[in-house]
């Protein structure tokens, strides 16, 4: 399956891109994808599946648009 | 769905009658068995080296459970929300007074300030860098190692030498603004407890829970999971408690002693320690046509950060988006620095940046209408966006656009058609009166870059009422009374039927912060997601209870009912039941009927390269007028009236809207006359409402809001957030309303009676000594 990926911020700088897609088994979870980004740190990171805030047992599902960022403000 | 019944309507807050019975709870309030008191070892020092921390002797103390240094916090010892630049506890410098050195927990309030006392640490004083500008140099003392130029922003469109080469008038001026403090009524303060199985729980007030669950996370190296914040409710805020403020000091000293631990701020402690609005100094030079079309806007912000940068750069971002108002702007050269100093903590504040390059802005435009001998209501109109306008970052304004409508409202209102009239009877022969005017939009959301996203949670309750849970904390601006009738009107039901829960991480989804206007809409939209997918669970189990056909199950206010409509018959109801029985008939099924609903925010069309944060799709707008009578012999402005125009797309509660609004001017009233946090040498001048002059009630003048609703499309019922916008334009219409009144421009506020007392002597060709 293919799941879409973004990533903002400085978390830009775990891929060539901003925007990609990722191809993982069926089954695959949110942890897998961060494994492969080599995404280490992931107590101060949000990730967002189809919208809405996900942990790292998230399964992913074909065509599920993930966003990575750190937390954020402003106004 | 039937026409709104709550959304519009004037709804008494659900959380008043507690707030004014005292009944509530707020974190300074609460208490638990066994509870500690903690407290903070502040630094002695604006900049200084640390030598030596003992804390021996502090230990000794009986009652004293619990002294910790930078040895103790167990994960990365630093916060903040864009970069962790903070010390949790400080171990090699301190860069401002608010530092934290150590923490004590102690079984009395005395017993933790004599630990604090009893702690001793040494210091190797360092220069202090007080002035941002000087900062700048690189020859000044550095506050942080990688230099004090936090952020830098610049962006360029057009032509701006060409347009003042071309222009019919160019005016050019440099602007001050103060170091405002949020002044809330509920200083920083909280309760921490720990569990058996070790988890944390943080009674605290703030604005964003499950950043702060991450931050505190991160600094005591726990997984998130094992920390529940509970940030509602919180006793004011205004962005002052948006940064982490005793969460992790609590959470550590809980740790460390396994006991419940309390820590409520001083007022002193507060103003010494705790965010303020950035002074900045803003270099601006507007130039306009003949005809009085605006030109060009050339800026130059330099904001005075302090000690560590919290929203520093998003805050400079966003003064740098609002530097062109709500005009167009062709050609624009506009840059800005954020700049580290040892001059306390500056972060995030009611109006995120623009407060101060629209006082700036406002003041420049009324000197351009002057020049050019123009109405200035109408050069403001001539110029105003409309939607499908480029603004002046570059993007199309393709939401819902308030400015002119704004404008018109404010040309009726009655201090401005009768000002001359009004002008002319000063309550005595040496006081002149004026009328100014002001306007801006205001971006709703975090703009294009940082993905915007909220979630709501609905639960049928058995009772047949409805949990709402929206995680945005209520910091006193009402935004539960609002997700109530938003609830209400998507459910069908009353107000009264809605239980709201807020602000915990543990029991409601993460919506982001309350913050930069956008917890009514962000709320809103997932609420109405979450309601939609609740009245279609709710017409599941009634359709299989009144064995109807799915499609004929219609809800009416509190109930729903099967309607058979056989054709060529008229409709009639085959059966009813009321949303209890619906919640009787689930739990006899072993349901509880919840859903959830998300949302993302929609972002404008481009952004600007390199920067995050800006522009923003969405804006409120509002223009506010005022009428003041300065005493010319002492200097002394009074505010006699003021009329507030904002448009919040659909006022979803207009008492709300109207309490915002009379907040928010007063709130700009006291930036514009009053309010300076004076720090020299890195000391604060200005600890308590003694020396900080806040308005009062005495101060507050008759204020009028009319409220102009240009409805947004994609806000949940036309909505669209007004929490920040309300306090920003009243200032530079004060401002203006000097100048109308003594025909002296202020460019330096406070515009204090001895700020404007000496422009008067200035004026008359009088020694400002004599």
């Amino acid at each position: 399956m293919k799941v879409n990926v973004v990533l903002f911020g400085t978390m830009r700088k775990y891929a060539k891109e901003d925007k990609f897609q990722m191809e993982f088994e069926e089954g695959a979870k949110l942890s897998d994808l961060l494994d492969r980004l080599k995404i280490e740190d992931r107590v101060y990171i949000i990730v967002l599946v189809n919208g809405r805030r996900a942990d790292e047992d998230t399964v992913l599902t074909d065509g599920a648009n993930v966003h990575i960022l750190t937390p954020v403000g402003g106004g | 769905m039937d026409e709104p019944r709550w959304v519009g309507a004037r709804v008494s807050r659900i959380d008043a009658a507690d707030k004014v019975t005292g009944r509530l709870k707020f974190m300074s309030d609460l208490s638990f068995p066994g509870m500690l008191w903690g407290a903070v070892l502040r630094s002695a020092h604006p900049h200084a080296l640390i030598k030596k921390i003992d804390t021996s002797k502090a230990e000794a103390i009986d009652g004293v459970v619990a002294v910790l240094t930078h040895k103790d916090v167990p994960g990365l010892n630093g916060f903040g929300i864009v970069v962790p630049d903070q010390p949790v506890l400080c171990f090699d410098k301190v860069r401002y007074m608010g530092d934290a050195v150590a923490l004590v927990a102690a079984t009395s309030k005395e017993k933790a300030s004599e630990a604090l006392r009893a702690i001793e640490v040494e210091y190797e004083p360092l220069p202090v860098v007080d002035d941002p500008e000087e900062a700048m140099l690189e020859s000044s003392p550095k506050v942080h190692a990688d230099g004090n130029i936090h952020h830098h922003i610049k962006v360029e469109r057009g032509d701006v030498d060409a347009a003042f080469r071309e222009a019919a008038v160019v005016v050019e001026n440099t602007y001050y603004t103060p170091r405002q403090m949020h002044a809330f009524m509920e200083t920083e303060s909280g309760v921490a407890t720990m569990d058996e199985d070790g988890n944390i729980t943080v009674w605290c007030g703030s604005q964003h829970p499950f950043r702060d669950q991450l931050q505190i996370a991160r600094a005591l190296g726990m997984n998130p999971r094992k920390i529940q914040v509970v940030s509602t409710p919180t006793g004011g805020a205004f962005g002052g408690k948006d940064e982490i403020t005793v969460q992790i000091y609590l959470a550590l000293l809980a740790l460390r002693t396994g006991r419940p631990v309390k820590i409520v701020l001083s007022r002193e402690e507060s103003a010494v320690a705790g965010m303020k609005r950035h002074p900045m100094k803003i270099r601006m030079k507007t130039a306009a046509a003949a005809d009085g079309t605006l030109l060009a806007n050339e800026v130059r912000v330099v904001a005075d950060t302090g000690a560590y940068a919290s929203l520093g750069g998003p805050v400079v971002n966003l003064a740098i988006e609002h530097s062109c108002g709500a005009y167009r702007m062709p050609n624009v050269k506009l840059e800005g620095f954020c700049v580290y100093t040892n001059n306390g903590l500056a972060g995030a504040f009611r109006g995120f940046g623009a407060n101060q390059v629209i006082f700036a802005l406002e003041t420049q435009i009324d000197m351009i209408a002057e020049r050019l001998g123009m109405d200035r209501l109408e050069f403001r109109r001539k110029n105003a966006l409309r939607q499908g306008d480029v603004a002046a970052l570059g993007h199309t304004m393709t939401a819902s656009v308030g400015a002119v409508a704004t404008l018109d409202a404010a040309s009726k209102c009655e201090i401005w058609v009768r000002r001359e009239e009004l002008k002319a009877r000063p309550s005595a022969p040496h006081k002149k009166r004026g009328v100014g005017i002001a306007t801006e939009l205001h971006g709703c959301g975090l703009g294009v870059g940082l993905p915007d996203y909220g979630a709501a949670t609905i639960e049928l309750l058995p009772d047949g009422r409805f949990a709402v849970g929206v995680s945005c904390p209520e910091i006193g601006q009402g935004n539960t009374t609002a997700f109530a009738q938003m609830a209400a009107d998507s459910l069908g039901c009353s107000v009264e039927d809605i239980v709201m829960v807020s602000g915990d991480s543990r029991y409601t989804l993460d919506s982001g912060t309350s913050t930069a206007s956008r917890s009514v809409y962000t709320g809103g939209n997932a609420i109405r997601c979450a309601a939609a997918r609740m009245r279609e669970a709710i017409a599941d189990v009634a359709a299989e209870a009144l064995g109807a056909p799915r499609e004929e199950i219609a809800f009416g206010r509190g109930s729903v009912e099967a309607r058979s409509c056989p054709a060529g018959e008229p409709t009639r109801s085959a059966g009813r039941l009321s949303f209890r029985e619906i919640a009787c008939i689930a739990e006899s099924k072993g349901r509880r009927l919840k859903t959830e609903g998300d949302f993302i925010w929609p972002v404008a069309d481009r952004g600007v390269e390199g920067y995050f944060g800006l522009p923003h799709l969405i804006y409120s707008y509002i223009t506010q007028v005022a009428l003041v009578e300065v005493n010319t012999l002492t200097g002394e402005v009074e505010v006699l009236r003021a009329v507030s125009i904002p448009d919040p797309g659909k006022a979803i509660n207009p008492v709300g809207i109207e309490a915002q609004s009379e907040g928010g001017v007063v709130m700009g009233m006291g930036y514009a006359l009053m309010e300076d946090t004076v720090i020299e040498q890195g000391i604060t001048k200005t600890p308590n409402f003694s020396t900080y002059i806040i308005p009062t009630s005495v101060d507050a003048p008759e204020i009028e809001t009319i409220i102009v609703e240009e409805l947004e499309p994609s806000g949940p019922f036309g909505a669209k957030g007004i929490g920040e916008a309300v306090c920003v334009p009243i200032t530079p219409a004060i401002t203006n309303a000097i100048h109308d009144a003594t025909g002296i421009w202020i460019t330096h506020i406070p515009a204090t009676a001895e700020r404007v007392y000496m422009a008067l002597r200035k004026q008359a060709g009088e020694p400002a000594g004599a």
